[in-house]
């Protein structure tokens, strides 16, 4: 599966092109607390910093697998290790 | 402690050195590359951090990126999935962006060696650089903090309160709701450079009349009383593209189409940028609101792109809501960098020692400087004619200069951090005339200006003539008006606005006419004895001499050139334009002795136009 197919299977939410009605598009929390991190060694590391460091859970564990699975084949980023399986908690 | 810190990849690449919280150096890649908003990784910036810690490589401590890229790349993959509707332009940016972006850790480790892998290289988060910009290099301990820019990885407004414990974010806002792209849309509409014009939009605002401010919050722009806001994105492209407006909806709403540009400005676009900055002014009032009414805190610290719109930060300023306000003065990307490195210091040493308390942003003179013999030494290889004087006398003979009219190219000290000139690199000439800012404008910046240029003024005189409430503005990051007591022309007196905008600014309105803009505003740089004695005494002697403690200061370069680094850099602007006279520390040079100068016919080519 390539990048498009992988957008186009996942465009299911449409949440642009309206204003929404609401008091307040503030959202509350300490983004802060996840601010320093050391820098992911391995695309193992790389994977679990983007999960831990995700404020909100946007995308299943799948498509992140076919993310990485994409990146893997299709960028010129170097990635040593092969892929994990996606066995923790997002 | 040595930590450095790194902003590049996005734009302004730079780098700074914090030593047991102490900063050391910080400098944008574009004043060594000469490449403005140079965004490549910052290797010329790094060398000059250690050389002037007189330290290697291996003596770092910590290494610190200001931003995290996988919360980035989170970013850019959710707008491709859900947000977004062109999958090609997704796809191709995608590609593009995952083989420079996630390719950080080599970029910086190509810098480092083997140093990425000793546990020394740390992210952070690109709001929270910019928050610890702002608190950590401020005089206080504790602060409200508000960031503002286009986005980071997705936030794009951060409201926070910094105290010796850390910063807390108390809200935010994020990614596409974003006043920062909403103001970059409108510079690109009237026809500005986004990432530099958006000062310029900022200075045509004042020409026109803010009618269209109701349309815009009715269509574009949803403002809750909280100082949130949602933006219709039927109005915006920046998800889909690299454009950031639809200019089909924009040019139905306002009548207009966009402007190009260069061309002539017409009225409507004047109206359009006084519309936005009223926006702007509002929506940065009411978040400063929310975060008075959450932190109760009398002190406020800002950083952003968003806070160097002096025009925001001086009605923010006027209305009293905290009795402090400090601005990083490099409060684009590149003070991230800074940041970065303060943020990672407090981390370290937050629980073992009070932080420094002192003003440690040292004027922001923090960059690269030349000593009076490496100075000479080029100077004699070359066989340039020069003066050298000892210090009082030379600051005597460059107020005589400034007080005969003629233009000064100032080279002294260490280099601004930042994208102002504060007196260490400054083009400076005589303010009491119109003909000053049009002889700096067509014979130096080689330009015609709508905007007049900033004046620097004495500390301790400031108030006689800047309504400055009593307080300084080091940083030029306060626009106020020029006391009525200084004005010479009221408006009955001018001739009418007839959309002719360097006409209408020709008018002298008063005393300081060359940095008196149409609405009696002017963008004030304070300048401190201790902070820039050589400055402050080159102005004290002009005051002697004239009666007046201000001096017209603009950034030394031509037109879309990074601010001159070098001696060698200072020497060829100088002789490329119609400058008189050169400073080169206590070095001076007058045009009329120089050799004559071999200058390739398309020199003004070689920098793209801001």
């Amino acid at each position: 599966m390539n990048l498009i197919d992988f957008i186009n299977r996942n465009k299911k939410i449409d949440i642009s092109n309206k204003v929404v009605d609401s008091d307040s598009a503030y959202i509350n929390g300490n983004i802060f607390d996840i601010g320093l991190s050391s820098y992911p060694e391995s695309l193992e590391e790389f994977i679990e910093l983007y999960s831990s460091n995700s404020i909100k859970i946007r995308l299943s564990d799948e498509d992140l697998y076919e993310i990485f699975s994409y990146l893997k084949n299709n960028s010129s980023f170097e990635i040593d290790n092969e892929i994990p399986n996606f066995n923790y908690t997002l | 402690m040595y930590i450095l810190g790194i902003s590049a990849l996005y734009h302004d690449s730079a780098a700074a050195l914090v030593k047991d919280g102490e900063i050391v150096a910080a400098v944008q890649e574009e004043r060594f590359t000469r490449v403005k908003h140079d965004n490549s990784i910052p290797y010329n910036s790094i060398n000059y951090c250690l050389e002037t810690a007189g330290i290697e490589l291996n003596e770092i401590d910590y290494v610190i990126y200001y931003e995290n890229p996988v919360r980035k790349l989170d970013r850019w993959v959710y707008s491709a999935c859900v947000l977004g509707n062109d999958n090609s332009f997704h796809s191709k940016s995608l590609d593009k962006r995952l083989t420079t972006k996630f390719g950080v850790p080599e970029g910086i480790r190509s810098v480092f060696g083997e140093i990425g892998k000793e546990d020394k290289l740390y992210i952070s988060n690109h709001h929270l650089s910019h928050a610890a910009s702002a608190l950590y290099a401020s005089p206080y301990e504790e602060a409200a903090v508000l960031v503002i820019d286009a986005v980071g990885e997705w936030e794009t407004n951060t409201l926070s309160h910094g105290d010796s414990k850390g910063i807390t974010s108390i809200c935010h806002m994020e990614y596409p709701n974003s006043i920062g792209l909403l103001y970059s849309a409108v510079t690109a509409y009237c026809g500005f450079k986004v990432n530099s014009g958006e000062y310029k939009l900022m200075g045509l605002a004042p020409y026109g009349t803010p009618r269209f401010s109701k349309l815009i919050q009715s269509e574009m722009i949803e403002i809750k009383r909280d100082g949130s806001y949602f933006l219709n994105m039927d109005y915006f492209d920046f998800i889909d593209s690299d454009k950031l407006f639809n200019e089909k909806k924009w040019s139905s709403l306002f009548g207009v189409g966009a402007r190009l540009s260069e061309t002539e400005i017409e009225i409507i676009y004047m109206d359009i940028a006084a519309s936005i900055q009223k926006i702007l002014e509002e929506v940065v009032y009411l978040q400063a609101e929310k975060l008075k009414l959450a932190t109760k805190s009398r002190k406020l610290v800002m950083a952003g792109g968003v806070a160097l719109n002096c025009s925001s930060n001086g009605k923010l300023l006027k209305s009293e809501l905290f009795e402090h306000i400090w601005i990083q003065p490099a409060s684009g990307d590149a003070g991230t960098a800074l940041g970065a490195a303060l943020w990672m210091n407090a981390q370290k040493t937050i629980s073992t020692s009070p932080r420094v308390k002192a003003d440690i942003q040292k004027g922001t003179y923090l960059g690269p400087e030349f000593s009076i013999e490496d100075i000479r030494n080029y100077l004699d290889v070359m066989n340039y004619k020069y003066y050298v004087y000892d210090r009082d006398n030379a600051s005597k003979v460059i107020a005589d200069c400034i007080n005969k009219g003629k233009v000064v190219g100032l080279f002294q000290g260490r280099m601004e951090y930042g994208p102002r000139s504060l007196g260490c690199r400054s083009i400076i000439g005589d303010p009491r005339t119109q003909a000053m800012q049009e002889k700096i404008n067509l014979k130096i910046k080689y330009r015609e200006s709508f905007r007049p240029f900033a004046p620097a003024v004495l500390e301790e005189h400031a108030n006689d003539y800047f309504d400055l409430k009593g307080v300084t503005s080091p940083y030029m990051l306060l626009i106020t008006e020029v006391n009525q007591s200084r004005l010479v022309n009221n408006e009955s007196k001018l001739d009418d606005f007839n959309g002719d905008m360097i006409s209408y600014l020709k008018q002298d309105r008063s005393e300081i006419a060359a940095v008196t803009h149409v609405d009696y505003s002017a963008r004030v740089q304070t300048v401190n004895k201790n902070t820039n004695p050589y400055f402050y005494e080159i102005i004290e002697e002009f005051n002697d001499l004239s009666g007046c403690p201000v001096v017209v200061n603009t950034s030394f370069n031509v037109r879309g050139e990074p601010i001159v680094c070098t001696p060698e850099d200072a020497y060829r602007c100088f002789m490329r334009t119609e400058m008189d006279v050169l400073v080169l520390e206590n070095a001076i040079l007058y045009k009329e002795e120089q050799p004559e100068f071999e200058n390739s016919k398309d020199w003004m080519d070689e920098y793209e136009l801001d």
